[in-house]
Formats: C-alpha cells, structure tokens, sequence
C-alpha cells in the first residue's frame, strides 16, 4: 500500500503547494526568518534610494533607482571623489553627491574649474559647461565638502557646500 | 473557556490595553496631532472658496501661543510673529499657490523639561503655481512646543543647514 506522501506529485500540485503552502512551523518559521532578513537588510544596510532630481546627471539619471549601501564608511572616511548618500532629513531623505574636499582643504570655483587648495582638478565626471564661480573657503574639522556632478545648473539652484561626516550615511551601491 | 484560557487572554488583553491607552494619552500622540492640524490647514485644495480660506486661516489659531519664531531663511519666512498676525498673514502666503500639499514625517521627540519639546522632522511641501510651475521642498526642521493651558503650542521653527556653500 502507497501512502498518500510517497505519490508522484502531478505539475498542478506541486503549483498549489508553492502558491498555498501548508502552515506548518518551519513554514512560518521561515517566513518570519526572511521578514526579518529583509527588515535588516533594506531597512538598515541597503537602502533603496529613488532619484528625484538632475543633479548627479549624467552618472544617475532623474527617476532611477540605486541602493544606499549603509556600512560604506563604517570603517573609513569619505575620499576625494567618491559619491556618497547625505542624510537630508530623517532617515530617508537623503542626497547623493560627489566629495570634492575633505577637513583643512580649501575650496573654490573660478569660471566654473573646481580648484581645491588652489590647484585645479580635474572632473571627467562633470559634462556640462559650467560658469560658477565661488570664493575660497575652509573645509571645518569633522566635515566634507560635497557637490553634484550636474554643474550645467545655475549655482544657487545647486544644493552643495560642506557637511558633517555624520550625515554621510553610506554611498550608492552602483 | 477554561480557567486556563481565561488567564492567558487576560495576560495578553491586559498590558494589550494599557499600552494602547499609555499611547493614546501620550504627549509625543498629541503632538504629532498638532502637526496634522497644522498640516491641514495650510494645505489647499484647487478653487478653494474665500470662506474655507477664512475658516483654514482660523483653524491655526489654537496651534500656536502669544508668538512663535521662525527661522526659514532660505524660504524667506523669517522673524517672530504673534499668532494674530500668523492669522492675518496666512491666508496671503497660501495664495501664491493654487494647490499645497504639506506633510511631516519621521518625527523624533525630546523633552528638554517639564511642559516644553523639541521635535525634529521632515516637511515636504508641494506648492503649484500655476503657470510658475511646482515648488517641491523637502527640509529638516527643529520645532519647539510649549505645553499651554490650550494645550501643546508651537514656538519656534527652525530649518536645519545641512550644506553650508
């Protein structure tokens, strides 16, 4: 005698057994294992991050997606060129742009070159001419100077400027 | 029902219910309300009717004390109003928009002394123009509340500078 566990299962029953499982234990047990794994992992360690704006154009388009990958500088600080995610408010606010300058360097901009401790720099990552111009300033201890790639914009419609390393919370996945 | 059963409901329905009316008197619920109000008043609606302008304006009165302070720079809303004057003015500032859609979220709340909170939380405020087109804002903002005899009152609203040029 063939019990009814030891049957063939036919292609239909092995559907409904994927789409309406048994609750059985392991089965909520694994369930509520992959939640919480997901809690932890888009909620806290890989954000994802919608962008909603031009200022980072061309490297991320206006309307794409990315992950803010949270332990980024968990165990280093932000370096000369790296794009990195600014907490804006809250927790899920954020702003994404590129360091230019860390403590102690000084910024300016004169026709539109980024000049950090009076030394031009060079930017294959900005494609747009840009006419800013801007004083030098001292970048304060514990801060980094950001700005987005997009310079084509009018200076004073451009968020950028110097912020607390505490608000660098991670930097995009891609 | 076993006696067995009756304990353990009550084990669970009990702290269930002192917990939801712990929540439900709480400060950090009834500010978070004030919030809402706040919100609800200045948000508009298209063709809004003069009356409701009116009646919106009004709604704001109970949400604040003798004056509150505002430090907005980059929105020009600066300097410190009585709430007479935030009546009066109001109605004009939510005029320059057809539509207004004002939220707060991601509240974080501290209580520096007895009758008195900071609140830090975001404000996204989506203003259409018209012809002059959207203005979409999302800043960070610190806001004082003292605790009135008309209840929770807001004193002051500062933006916060998260990159300095």
């Amino acid at each position: 005698m063939t019990s009814p566990a030891e049957e063939p299962a036919s292609p239909h029953s092995r559907l409904r057994a994927f789409l309406f499982p048994r609750l059985t234990h392991a089965y909520l047990l694994r369930v509520a294992a992959v939640a919480v794994a997901s809690y932890l992992l888009f909620g806290h360690l890989c954000i994802p991050l919608k962008i909603d704006g031009q200022s980072m154009e061309p490297a991320y388009r206006d309307g794409s997606w990315t992950f803010c990958w949270r332990p980024a500088y968990a165990f280093r600080d932000p370096e000369h060129h790296d794009v990195v995610a600014v907490r804006l408010s809250g927790r899920r606010i954020v702003l994404l742009k590129r360091v230019v300058a860390t403590e102690g360097e000084t910024v300016s901009f004169v026709d539109g070159i980024l000049f950090v401790n009076g030394r031009p720099v060079e930017e294959p990552y900005v494609r747009t001419p840009c006419d800013w111009n801007l004083a030098p300033r001292i970048v304060q201890t514990g801060n980094v100077y950001v700005v987005g790639d997009n310079r084509g914009m009018a200076m004073e419609a451009h968020d950028f400027g110097q912020v607390t390393r505490e608000r660098v919370v991670g930097a995009p996945l891609w | 029902m076993n006696r067995k059963s009756v304990f353990v409901l009550i084990a669970i329905v009990l702290p269930g219910a002192i917990a939801l009316g712990l929540y439900l008197t709480s400060d950090g619920r009834i500010i978070k309300k004030r919030f809402a109000l706040l919100a609800e008043a200045i948000c508009k609606e298209a063709g809004e009717k003069p009356i409701t302008t009116g009646i919106q304006a009004k709604n704001l009165e109970p949400l604040f004390g003798g004056s509150c302070t505002f430090s907005v720079e980059e929105h020009g809303l600066t300097g410190t109003f009585t709430r007479d004057e935030i009546v009066r003015y109001a109605p004009a500032a939510r005029l320059r928009f057809t539509t207004i859609d004002l939220t707060f979220t991601d509240f974080s709340m501290e209580y520096p002394s007895d009758g008195s909170a900071v609140v830090s939380v975001t404000a996204r405020f989506i203003g259409s123009r018209g012809q002059a087109g959207e203005m979409d804002e999302i800043i960070e903002l610190e806001v004082h509340l003292r605790e009135s005899e008309e209840g929770w009152v807001f004193t002051d609203f500062t933006a916060v500078d998260v990159l300095e040029k």
